[in-house]
């Protein structure tokens, strides 16, 4: 019985093939075939349950969106004197380096600059830094970083220490953990 | 908060969903765990052991990655976090009682009694009763309070083995000494000398023989004390002090010529104007002693000229606040000092010594700490209004991607419907010929259903696998591949549905669907949706009400804030009246020098006749 199901339905496929085409609205086809209608529609399912269950998840607790910012130094020689961070204008955050922890920077460790919320939208974040390379003079330096901020996003930032020539900059860098 | 923050990003660190920033932008591929270790390593050496043994730990629960450097530092953090026990680590954990022989003690101690801290001392005293340098600590604490009695009692609880005895004692006899009690000072002093001179230091030999020396002179034993103030070697820090109690012994004694020798090497030691008068009046009383008129007279003529220049220096610093506001920084506990000269320096040693300045001191102190309270609630608060705020605008954003996605599905929904009505009237509608065939066709396939999810299909399961068999052609396409045309499935049970792969689950859902669509009403997933937006304006309504909380907050603490700078303001002003008294108060006692340098003068000073005058006669 199954054997004959399958090829009944088989000749009648083979012999009304070219009548079965029919023109539905789909909202991204026009003449999509049912079959394609509940493909797209099975997807839409899938990727609503996805969000379904995240928003579910959201609702109890909505994450954060956090950005972190550390320091690195690539160059052992230089002496960190201080990073103020600046965003949007306003103050955020303002650091003086004391000999041990620009020690501890040398030796490979990475300081925790800034960890907080951030609002939505777009930031420009200016990095205000001085150093100096062992004499008594202090120099100081700039950089800027532009972010888009979009909710329950971590931003990532490393600000390594480096030389530039003869001068001395902060690079900022996307922290990526994705592909290790 | 900001270390329980890290701590948690760092066990999440690996799941975060990333934002992704500006083009242009390096990028910095590293693990997790590196970044994690790299920031143990820097807790570990600016000797945050407890941050870097929490941070090594959460490593070597989460990673294979960066174990053994991990755990090679967490053992040494956590060697030196229960040797050291950090301020931080404390503060962290209350419920770590202090250890009586934690090293890192004398140092945490004599920072809150040089910082004036006086109640942390004491209270830190009593967690660790028993302990000899925290009955030295408090001991000094209660002499600081003027509680002279207490002082002593706890002094005396430093057992002579310990290292701390020698100070202990001499704190003892400098209260005695505060008490008029010379005899028994000078017997607490002997003990200390009667330790092996290997065991103290030449600095404590100096302090006993400067107190001994002074409670001599004050029973008029100048001899003695004078033998005692020359035990001190010129390499002491303590020998300007010496040679001034041997010039006083000597001079008292009336042995003015020796005064004047000691005098004369006294003076080359003044380093500030005030102590340069002194030095001077009392080397020309040495010199008039010896009937040294001419000698005196110079020495009277340096002191006037240094209190005219002093006098200066006093009437200004009382009419401008601005030359006195190093003053009132240091006393209030900011820094200032440095700015200030040997003479600014010594004044402000005398005014560290008034009860007033202490009160005001610690009043001052004690506004800094409510404002700090404050000041941390309001940036809670604010980082909390952020995350609120964040709140309802990836909230709302999401609200109206649903309702999208919602309306996406019933086009979709519509479409088939409208597709399937054309279709049943004109393949397999009751007129159709082939009506009967797809019937049997449709039964056999349902029957396959019905066997896989052991239950009977719905009316509305059964008509949409006869809408699917409507598309023949779509079918003999598929029949040759499951993976091209994953529709077929939703037909003919396959293994993988069978296991439940979730075809099932679509075919229920879609039959459902098309079912509510086709009667008008909502689907399943909006019904679900309406809940879940319900319970969103519920969370948004409270959200908006927390922010206006917040916001209310903030205001009043701006307000107490305000009100804090306010009274801190009025104990600076309050400090600053004190600094100006205390000048007022040294220009007076110029004065007094300056009638006295008059009086002397006028004894001393040669008549042209080369008659003596009444008094030097």
């Amino acid at each position: 019985m199954k054997t004959i199901g399958y090829i009944s339905l088989f000749m009648l496929i083979f012999m009304n093939s070219a009548a079965y085409s029919y023109a539905a609205e789909s909202p991204g086809k026009k003449g999509a075939s049912i079959r394609e209608l509940i493909v797209d529609l099975n997807k839409e399912y899938d990727a609503l349950d996805e969000k379904i269950r995240a928003f579910d998840e959201s609702i109890k607790s909505f994450p954060s969106t956090t950005l972190n910012l550390s320091v690195i130094k690539r160059e052992p020689g230089i002496k960190l004197v201080s990073i103020d961070v600046v965003d949007n204008g306003r103050f955020v955050k303002g650091h003086v380096y004391t000999p041990i922890e620009d020690a501890a920077l040398s030796a490979g460790g990475r300081h925790q600059l800034y960890l907080g919320e951030m609002d939505i939208g777009d930031h420009n974040l200016k990095i205000i830094y001085t150093w100096s390379d062992g004499g008594a003079s202090v120099k100081k330096g700039e950089t800027s970083i532009s972010v888009v901020v979009k909710a329950a996003r971590t931003y990532l930032i490393e600000l390594a220490i480096q030389k530039k020539g003869k001068e001395i900059e902060i690079r900022p860098y996307q922290l990526d953990f994705s592909n290790r | 908060m900001a270390k329980r923050i890290s701590a948690i990003l760092i066990l999440l660190l690996l799941t975060l969903p990333c934002g992704s920033l500006a083009a242009g932008m390096g990028e910095s591929k590293l693990s997790g765990a590196a970044f994690a270790y790299q920031k143990a390593l820097f807790d570990y050496l600016v000797n945050d052991y407890f941050s870097s043994s929490t941070t090594s730990r959460i490593i070597l629960e989460n990673n294979a990655e960066e174990k053994d450097a991990s755990a090679l530092l967490k053992l040494v953090s956590d060697s030196r976090r229960l040797t050291t026990a950090s301020p931080a680590y404390l503060a962290l954990n209350p419920q770590v009682r202090l250890s009586r022989e934690v090293p890192g003690l004398a140092g945490l101690l004599a920072t809150f009694y040089r910082n004036d801290e006086q109640e942390n001392v004491l209270f830190a005293a009593k967690e660790l009763s028993g302990s000899p340098v925290a009955a030295y600590y408090s001991g000094l604490s209660l002499m600081r309070l003027d509680r002279l009695k207490e002082a002593f009692a706890t002094l005396s609880k430093v057992p002579r083995s310990d290292k701390y005895y020698p100070y202990a004692a001499l704190a003892q006899a400098q209260i005695q000494v505060m008490t008029d009690e010379n005899e028994a000072a000078r017997a607490t002093l002997s003990k200390i000398l009667a330790i092996p001179p290997q065991s103290i230091d030449k600095d404590m030999a100096d302090r006993v023989a400067l107190l001994t020396g002074q409670t001599l002179l004050e029973d008029e034993r100048y001899v003695e004390a004078a033998v005692e103030f020359m035990k001190i070697l010129p390499s002491s820090a303590l020998y300007r002090y010496s040679l001034m109690g041997q010039a006083w012994a000597l001079m008292s004694m009336g042995s003015f010529d020796e005064c004047i020798r000691v005098m004369k090497q006294t003076l080359s030691l003044s380093s500030f104007g005030l102590e340069t008068i002194e030095n001077h009046l009392f080397a020309a009383q040495c010199a008039s002693g010896l009937g040294m008129k001419d000698k005196a007279m110079a020495h009277y003529n340096k002191a006037a000229e240094g209190i005219a220049s002093l006098n200066d220096y006093l009437t200004l610093i009382t009419s401008d606040a601005e030359g006195r506001k190093p003053y009132v920084a240091s006393l209030i506990g900011k820094e200032g000092s440095a700015v200030l000269d040997a003479e600014g320096q010594y004044y402000l040693s005398l005014m560290q010594q008034s009860r007033k300045t202490r009160r005001i001191r610690q009043e001052y102190a004690a506004l800094a700490d409510l404002k700090t309270v404050f000041h941390e609630r309001d940036v809670d608060l604010a980082a909390n209004q952020v995350y609120v705020q964040n709140t309802i605008k990836g909230m709302e954003a999401t609200l109206a991607d649903l309702d999208q996605d919602i309306t996406r599905i019933k086009t979709i929904l519509m479409a088939i419907k409208k597709s399937a009505d054309v279709k049943e009237k004109t393949l397999g509608g009751a007129e159709s010929v082939n009506a009967p065939f797809f019937e049997v066709i449709g039964a056999e396939i349902s029957k396959k259903w019905e066997s896989s999810s052991k239950r009977k299909l719905t009316d509305e399961e059964r008509y949409v696998i006869k809408l699917i068999l409507y598309e023949g052609s779509e079918v003999l396409e598929c029949m040759s591949s499951n993976i091209s045309c994953p529709i077929i499935h939703m037909i003919v049970p396959t293994k993988s549905a069978q296991a439940g792969s979730g075809m099932p689950r679509a075919l229920e859902m879609l039959s459902r669907d098309v079912a509510s669509i086709r009667k008008g009403e909502k689907l399943e997933i909006e019904r679900i949706y309406d809940r879940l937006r319900f319970s969103a304006m519920g969370k948004l309504a409270a959200a908006r009400k927390n922010l206006a909380a917040s916001a209310e907050t903030r205001l009043k603490i701006a307000e107490h804030t305000a009100s804090i700078g306010a009274a801190q303001a009025a104990s600076l002003l309050e400090m600053d009246g004190h600094v100006r008294e205390r000048f007022v108060k040294i220009r007076y006692e110029m004065e007094d020098y300056k009638s006295h340098i008059a009086a002397l003068t006028r004894e001393d000073k040669p008549r042209p006749d080369g008659q003596k005058t009444a008094s030097a006669r």
